[in-house]
């Protein structure tokens, strides 16, 4: 169960880290991108996405070749009383791949703040037009993340 | 026909179609060009995502309370060539089908019509693989689609009921830049 709950949330890491970039690149948030060219943005999206899709399907194969499969929620809502138990595999439940799903957009949305500050950390907002009250992720397409952080706690400051 | 079968078994699986859904509604909740824009995208993922908690609330009591239908290839052992593992929770309602429903529903019941459209052709498609691989008789696909339309048109009039709330919560997190 655990190998396969990795495995998910490595495969929606990657793929949430690919949609990120290849938003970012798409609508010109700049502060949240990794590269200074949006074309770059797209290449790495898209071998992020179509990566992780294959990694997960081709190598980590989520389907068991049991007869019968189940999910920890099965085991505590019907218990281990099936008949078929001999040829029985566990996989996802609908509620454990939305916890893991959650955690892995959480790692991958912290990852595209923390790379894309790191990158763009040279970017000077107020030499950049940025509109002071612009709020959200829109302040992110002149500024990165911790830079937004940092404007807004110097704001609450004065 | 193996190839139509392998492609009947990957969609119809417990990860792909969700997962795609999920990710669009990723790239709807970040991407935008103008504000008003923003506003649309995160209403409708708002929407879409209450509605699909409202469904599988709906899909667990429904479980708890109602009758507890063997699964096609349980019942009929004979009769079903199951091409997936089997599950051993009741078949009736499909919750699967009924989350892929809300998903879509949640995005087509907002101006976003066509992007809409495009999921809800992917839940029917998800709802015909199901039934194909031997999980799900065709009525409980059916019942898991309108659970899901049903959740999410109750999303959209519960988002606009409790008005004030939906708003605090995106302002709330346009401050802490996540909206």
């Amino acid at each position: 169960m655990l190998k396969l709950a990795l495995e998910y949330f490595l495969f929606i890491f990657l793929a949430s880290l690919g949609v990120l970039q290849i938003v970012a690149s798409y609508d010109n948030l700049r502060g949240l991108s990794f590269f200074s060219r949006p074309t770059w943005g797209y290449i790495f999206g898209s071998l992020a996405v179509v990566g992780g899709f294959s990694w997960f399907y081709i190598v980590a194969n989520p389907h068991p070749e049991v007869a019968y499969a189940i999910t920890f929620g099965d085991i505590f809502h019907y218990g281990w009383s099936n008949p078929k138990l001999a040829d029985i595999g566990l996989i996802m439940g609908e509620g454990e791949c939305v916890v893991f799903f959650l955690l892995a957009l959480v790692c991958a949305l912290l990852t595209t703040f923390l790379i894309s500050s790191m990158v763009k950390s040279k970017i000077a907002p107020s030499q950049r037009g940025v509109h002071e009250g612009s709020v959200g992720l829109e302040a992110l397409r002149e500024m990165t993340f911790f830079q937004a952080v940092r404007r807004s706690l110097r704001k609450r400051k004065e | 026909m193996p190839i139509f079968d392998w492609l009947m078994r990957l969609v119809g699986d417990d990860y792909l179609i969700f997962t795609i859904m999920a990710l669009i509604l990723i790239s709807l909740w970040v991407g935008f060009r103008s504000a008003s824009q923003r506003e649309l995208n995160q209403r409708t993922v708002l929407c879409a995502a209450f509605g699909v908690g409202l469904a599988c609330a709906a899909i667990h009591l429904f479980m708890a309370f109602g009758p507890d239908r063997l699964r096609p290839s349980d019942a009929y052992p004979a009769l079903v060539n199951l091409l997936a593992y089997g599950r051993g929770d009741p078949s009736f309602p499909s919750e699967s089908v009924a989350v892929a429903f809300a998903f879509a529903t949640g995005v087509w019941l907002s101006k976003r019509g066509g992007l809409g459209a495009v999921m809800l052709l992917m839940a029917a498609l998800l709802a015909f693989a199901r039934v194909y691989v031997g999980v799900h008789y065709p009525l409980d696909v059916v019942a898991g689609a309108a659970i899901g339309i049903l959740s999410s048109l109750a999303a959209q009039g519960l988002l606009r009921l409790f008005e004030p709330v939906p708003t605090w919560l995106l302002k709330g997190m346009r401050r802490i830049y996540l909206a």
